[in-house]
């Protein structure tokens, strides 16, 4: 696309040291066809340009040299310092054109993007990082976006992100930052879903949960989701539990972002996605995991303006991060079936009254 | 609160035009005073798999015959611990089984020293047991079929059986009455073997289930099924021997011509006869029809469903079909290495995500042997259920015709009213009459058979119970878990049956049994006769399906039945042409009507009723 932006079409999961994890991500997620909203990643090259042409590079570097990280009030001072510094320098004008462009392309009339992080480690294999800002959503018109990009830079220096690189001995100098500017979904409902169970990390099913609303909700444990339980091997409902979703996260004109709002009474024990729906999302589960050949953790959305099955979104894909830690211990152990036999036959079945 | 009637209270509900209905059967049948104590221990529920209908007199023999072999084969043969038999009885003509509360805990422990000896070796030798099995159960149906009837008790015995060849001693009389006798030790011989191996199978299936359940909780009992069941060659025989027919006919167009035809099947054999070509084709059907035509048109409980051997008129309209769809340039075959094929792709499937190596060698180690042995439970249906039955069946008409030539019943079909205990006594009072000489009078069998008879009509208008007694707090006999499926939603859905009237139902619920929705008119087929009315693109609603009903699979949009797991036979052929089926409803005929909208979804295993018909 340009020197400072990629769009997803040409980003691939190998790029992630110029567009970082969450980006090149997004990016493989298109390149074996699934339907993520569509977007652009401001890539690294642009930060350090942006640094550079404003001449920040000395100030923002060399502040946080200075830090005290016993002392807190010296680390959110000094580190709002250069927040601000990197926020209120001009964007340059070569990557504003590009943003500008590659705003205008995800659609007419200056529609919804969310301006999303997406970071690596230069020379690491890390591709995120806890304390950087993670999303912000329903930014219109391409001034807010770029005031906001310059924000998303400007979170590789919270002083959490700040000091989470200092405990890990990581130099500031090999933060990447290369923020993704994302069409946003008009989302009906929306939630995640992993391609094993994360009760138990039985892999054969895929469970998904969501809820009116964006993801947010869900992510956020701040809404009760409908849950489903998916047998991915022969392709089953298991169990079906809808909530009492009585919050949705969307967005609100007046206050001009997304909020917490009232779900009307009789949407609220209605089951948000439609069994069709949820086989959609299970074939697509299915294909992110087969391409990454692990246990994937997914965020997903359903579009209003668009038609099924185009309307099921594929928002975020990553690797399942707890039971893929866990070493795999023996359920049953390795017994004969005669072995087994014989406890069965002293069973009994109870029933429940 | 719900709860099921009191065995014994729920007698005075029986409906007044079933009176007389306790003669019918013999009385350690019948609930009473004598083991009442026990009887109210016991948790009864109606036996909708075997009995689904009002049970006429004689075709009770073979559940009489199964409670003996199946409960023995558990309790004395192969002891398994904590279970023991199923009980039956009658009641209103309907018959309820129970699952025989367990033994004390020292014959457990007792028990469990005998089962495990005796468990594997049916899986470490299942092929010469198989094959020793089939010689054996052959045998006995050939010795069955040749059973000599006497046609009629003759009124002078002739010249030439008197002398100089007076060498049997005895008369077409005795002749009657032992062929009877060994027809009935002859079918209560063949339930013995029925259960030769079995019981075990059913446990080794919930062996595996079980396994299942441990490596991936919450997995579906239709997803277990799909592994196991189906391929068993014998159940899709006959309908291989139809497709290999139609082919023969239809590389003969004068031949297709005339099996094309609207008219009986009778008509087009006299048709066919009449040209070389044709009376070669006849030549195959004939040698067809032993054994594969000897499939019963439903289930082959009752005397009255006939099979394709002497209902022609059945198989021919398959026929039909067959050479209507091979002139639209469809195949007719079923592919049984696809089906095979799907199955072992699943089980890979779930192998690959068991994440340690013992887990997984433990899996394959019950899933093969479950397998092997499973192969029993699928292939001796054809054998006993269809082959045997329909001998039995073609025999004891033989007797009811000769009963009849002796003035003792006006139609073959009335000795049917009588139960196995009782023609023994019918045939002493004929055979005695007879040798008294002329004019001396019998008792009035055929009048008692008529009132019998409307006794049973009366029945199959009352919808008794689906249980009584009280809900065990565990089971352990397997076939009461797998086949009937008993758990706490059964026994719920039951409970919801017993208060909800059939038109106020809305929903049912049954096994996911064949992936996909559909939604359309239903069609609500009890006999294998009404399916003549089928159009094309309606939902079948049916007690069950068996492998005569193949042919309407083409037809229909989805399939709804009463009884049957993921494993039966419905479900299967609806996997196989794609079709959503959801089985072992419980109360799919009482509910829905012809013509009702309905909806099928074989993902989740409701079945919706979304309109009623006017």
């Amino acid at each position: 696309m340009g020197r400072f932006t990629k769009t997803f079409r040409e980003i691939r999961k190998d790029m992630f040291q110029i567009c970082g994890g969450k980006a090149s991500h997004l990016g493989e997620l298109t390149s074996i066809g699934l339907n993520v909203p569509y977007g652009f990643c401001i890539i690294r090259d642009a930060f350090f340009h942006h640094l550079k042409e404003n001449g920040l590079e000395r100030d923002v570097f060399g502040i946080a040299r200075t830090i005290d990280y016993e002392d807190i009030a010296d680390l959110d001072k000094k580190t709002e310092n250069i927040r601000s510094l990197i926020e209120n320098a001009p964007m340059p004008k070569e990557i504003e054109e590009e943003i500008v462009d590659g705003y205008n392309s995800l659609g007419k009339d200056d529609p919804f993007v969310a301006v999303r992080s997406s970071v690596a480690i230069r020379d690491s294999e890390i591709s995120s990082f806890p304390g950087l800002m993670d999303t912000y959503h329903y930014l219109k018109g391409a001034d807010r976006v770029i005031d906001y990009v310059k924000k998303c830079w400007a979170s590789v220096f919270t002083s959490r992100a700040t000091a989470a690189r200092y405990r890990k001995g990581i130099d500031h100098e090999r933060a990447i930052i290369a923020p993704i500017v994302q069409r946003m979904v008009n989302a009906k409902c929306a939630g995640v879903m992993f391609t094993l169970n994360p009760v138990n990390g039985d892999l054969s099913k895929i469970v998904i949960e969501g809820a009116w609303g964006i993801g947010e909700g869900v992510v956020s444990g701040n809404v009760t989701p409908d849950r489903f339980v998916v047998d991915k091997v022969i392709l089953e409902v298991n169990e079906k539990q809808v909530s009492c979703k009585n919050l949705k996260y969307v967005y609100d004109p007046n206050e001009k972002k997304a909020v917490y709002k009232e779900v009307p009474e009789e949407d609220q024990r209605k089951c948000c996605l439609e069994e069709k729906e949820i086989m959609e999302l299970v074939r697509l589960a299915k294909l992110i995991e087969d391409h990454y050949k692990i246990p994937m953790d997914i965020e997903w959305a359903i579009d209003i303006d668009f038609e099924f099955p185009n309307n099921v979104f594929i928002l975020q894909a990553r690797a399942e991060s707890v039971w893929s830690k866990k070493k795999a211990e023996p359920v049953v152990g390795k017994k004969s079936s005669y072995e087994l036999l014989m406890e069965r036959a002293m069973k009994t079945i109870k029933l429940n009254q | 609160m719900n709860r099921f009637p009191d065995p014994h209270e729920y007698l005075k509900e029986i409906p007044e035009e079933l009176s007389g209905w306790e003669e019918m059967y013999p009385p350690h049948f019948l609930f009473g005073k004598e083991r009442e104590e026990w009887e109210k221990r016991q948790f009864w529920y109606l036996d909708k798999i075997h009995a689904p209908d009002p049970m006429p007199p004689l075709d009770q023999i073979f559940q009489q015959a199964w409670q003996i072999s199946l409960s023995q084969h558990t309790t004395r043969v192969f002891c398994i611990p904590p279970a023991q038999g199923v009980a039956h009885r009658i009641v209103g003509c309907y018959q309820y089984i129970c699952a025989v509360e367990p033994p004390p805990d020292e014959v457990i422990a007792e028990k469990a020293k005998y089962f495990g000896e005796r468990a594997h070796y049916p899986v470490e030798h299942y092929d010469e047991l198989w094959d020793d099995w089939l010689k054996k159960f052959r045998e006995l149906g050939e010795e069955l079929r040749n059973v000599k009837v006497p046609q009629v008790l003759p009124k002078y015995l002739g010249r030439e059986e008197v002398y100089p060849n007076y060498y049997r001693g005895y008369t077409q009389a005795y002749e009657l009455m032992e062929a009877f006798d060994r027809m009935v030790n002859l079918t209560y011989k063949g339930w013995q073997y029925h259960f030769n191996l079995l019981n075990l199978c059913y446990l080794y299936y919930l062996m595996f289930a079980d396994l299942a359940r441990k490596l991936f909780p919450g997995i579906s009992e239709s997803a277990i099924g799909k592994m196991i069941a189906g391929v068993e060659a014998y159940m899709f025989k006959p309908e291989e021997e139809l497709c290999r027919l139609a082919r023969r006919a239809y590389a003969e167009p004068r031949v297709a011509e005339i099996l094309k035809k609207d008219t009986p099947a009778k008509e087009k054999i006299e048709e066919l006869k009449k040209f070389e070509v044709g009376q070669r084709w006849l030549d195959e059907l004939e040698d067809s029809k032993d054994p594969w035509f000897y499939v019963s048109c439903a289930s082959g409980w009752y005397h009255y469903e006939g099979s394709w051997i002497n209902k022609l008129d059945i198989p021919f309209r398959y026929l039909k079909d067959y050479l209507e769809r091979l002139d639209r340039g469809e195949k007719i075959e079923r592919s049984l290495s696809e089906i095979a094929d799907a199955r072992e792709k699943l089980v890979n499937e779930y192998k690959r995500l068991i994440k340690t190596e013992e887990d997984r060698s433990s899996f394959e180690n019950a899933y093969n042997d479950c397998l092997t042995l499973y192969r029993f439970a699928e292939g001796h249906i054809f054998w006993v259920e269809n082959w045997l039955h329909t001998i039995w069946f073609e025999k004891v008409r033989e007797v009811g015709r000769t009963l009849v030539n002796a003035g003792a019943f006006k139609n073959e079909d009335d000795i049917f009213m009588f139960n196995r205990l009782e023609i023994p006594t019918i045939i002493e009072d004929v055979c005695t009459a007879w040798a008294l000489g002329e004019g001396v009078p019998t008792l009035k069998w055929s009048e008692k058979a008529e009132k019998r008879r409307k006794i049973l009509e009366a029945a199959a208008k009352w919808s008794p119970s689906p249980a009584l007694g009280v809900p065990p707090k565990e089971v352990a006999e397997p076939f009461t878990v797998m086949l009937w499926g008993i758990t706490t939603d059964k026994v719920q859905e039951w409970l919801k049956g017993v208060s909800v009237k059939p038109e106020e139902v809305v929903e049912i619920k049954g096994f996911a049994s064949s992936k996909g929705q559909a939604e359309g008119p239903a069609r609500v087929v009890k006999k294998l006769e009404e399916i003549v009315a089928l159009k094309e693109g309606e939902i079948l609603v049916c007690p069950s399906t068996n492998p005569s009903w193949a042919p309407v699979f083409t037809k229909i949009k989805a399939a709804v039945t009463d009884i049957g797991g993921v494993t039966c036979h419905a479900a299967i052929v609806a996997r196989e042409y794609g079709l959503p089926s959801v089985t072992g409803t419980g109360v799919a005929t009482q509910v829905i009507k012809t013509g009702d909208i309905i909806r099928v979804d074989g993902d989740t295993g409701v079945v919706t009723i979304l309109k009623r018909a006017a």
